[in-house]
């Protein structure tokens, strides 16, 4: 309960709570799964934006599309 | 006699049931996958199938903790549409071949694969990201079969490896004219947890799109914490794709895949299209 109020979601899985039920927590409190994992790598949710856009961009090599895409 | 005339492999994020409903799929970013998919519907309409059989996992939607099954098998007309925290998709219920699910449950169950048969499932992203992108407006009833990669003790990929191969012969034993697509959904890389949250493992994707088209009985001898470390912890689901994979005849052949790295998650789609020699499979090979 504490970890739950304290918005605390990496104690959370660390008490063995699976991110599909953090996923339903954030469906009922408004907190999307990005803020989540923001909050869990220790980084502002726009900090992780941009990580995130870094490796898009990083990894788009790899990538394997319909031609027309 | 029944046959499988394709096999699927295809991501199931949220995030695409989310980018679909929010209308965004034709966004820069959505737009390559859900190309993707367009291509896979298409694909899959010209392989004229009658039913098809897809292996998925709940995320704590049908099953809770207090039971979960291993393996499990809807038997029944319909499915409704599962609540996961944000109200029902706005879908009908999905319609079920309830003929084939209770013919494959029973022949399973008499091979040694004790698994649950459910009258009442409810589908959640598992199922309902991706199959509302391959068969638009439910034309082709489904038999949907859960794999549990959640709740601790997990079944080995080796077992999964064998759950398809089972199932694949069931499904070839079925004594009626009937064409089935199999399907499995889920991975690819994605970590969802830990100061790694986010990242996404290209290299390993590819790698196991290669392994599981030329020598996916290798991938039967990964273990889940293998999966877990190439692919990040919640990329075990590949072995939804691994199962698909075991039903399939020997000479089954990868008709194309398609891959896109993008934010949280590795999405990966393959299309196989099966061998001839109907119930002598892959396995059956030395490898």
């Amino acid at each position: 309960m504490r970890l739950l109020l304290e918005r605390d979601w990496q104690g959370l899985v660390d008490a063995g709570v699976t991110v599909y039920l953090l996923t339903k927590l954030g469906a009922a409190l408004g907190i999307s799964l990005i803020e989540m994992g923001a909050a869990m790598r220790g980084v502002s949710r726009e900090q992780f934006g941009r990580l995130l856009k870094e490796q898009n961009s990083r990894n788009r090599r790899f990538a394997i599309l319909p031609r027309d895409a | 006699m029944a046959r499988i005339v394709a096999g699927l492999g295809c991501s199931h994020a949220p995030s695409i049931a989310h980018a679909f409903d929010s209308g965004s799929s034709r966004e820069p970013a959505w737009k390559p996958l859900f190309d993707a998919f367009a291509r896979v519907r298409r694909w899959l309409a010209r392989q004229r199938p009658d039913a098809l059989v897809v292996i998925y996992n709940d995320h704590v939607d049908n099953y809770f903790f207090d039971v979960w099954s291993t393996f499990s098998i809807g038997v029944a007309d319909e499915y409704q549409i599962a609540d996961e925290g944000w109200g029902p998709r706005r879908f009908p219920p999905v319609p079920g071949h309830r003929a084939l699910a209770r013919y494959l449950a029973a022949q399973l169950v008499a091979g040694g694969f004790d698994l649950v048969t459910s009258h009442r499932m409810e589908l959640d992203h598992g199922f309902l990201s991706p199959m509302p992108l391959i068969d638009e407006g439910w034309r082709v009833p489904v038999v949907p079969i859960t794999v549990n990669v959640v709740l601790e003790p997990l079944p080995t990929p080796a077992r999964c490896w064998a759950f398809g191969e089972a199932l694949g012969a069931a499904i070839h034993s079925f004594d009626g004219d009937l064409r089935v697509a199999v399907i499995g959904t889920g991975g690819l890389s994605h970590q969802l947890t830990g100061p790694d949250f986010g990242r996404v493992f290209p290299r390993w994707d590819l790698q196991f799109l290669e392994m599981l088209e030329r020598e996916p009985r290798r991938l039967a001898a990964y273990t889940m914490a293998d999966f877990a470390r190439l692919g990040g912890e919640h990329s075990i689901e590949v072995v939804q794709w691994l199962a698909m994979r075991a039903a399939l005849p020997q000479g089954s052949r990868m008709e194309f895949k398609y891959y896109y790295p993008f934010s949280l998650m590795g999405y990966g789609l393959a299309g196989f299209r099966p061998g001839q020699e109907g119930m002598s499979r892959d396995a059956k090979e030395s490898t």
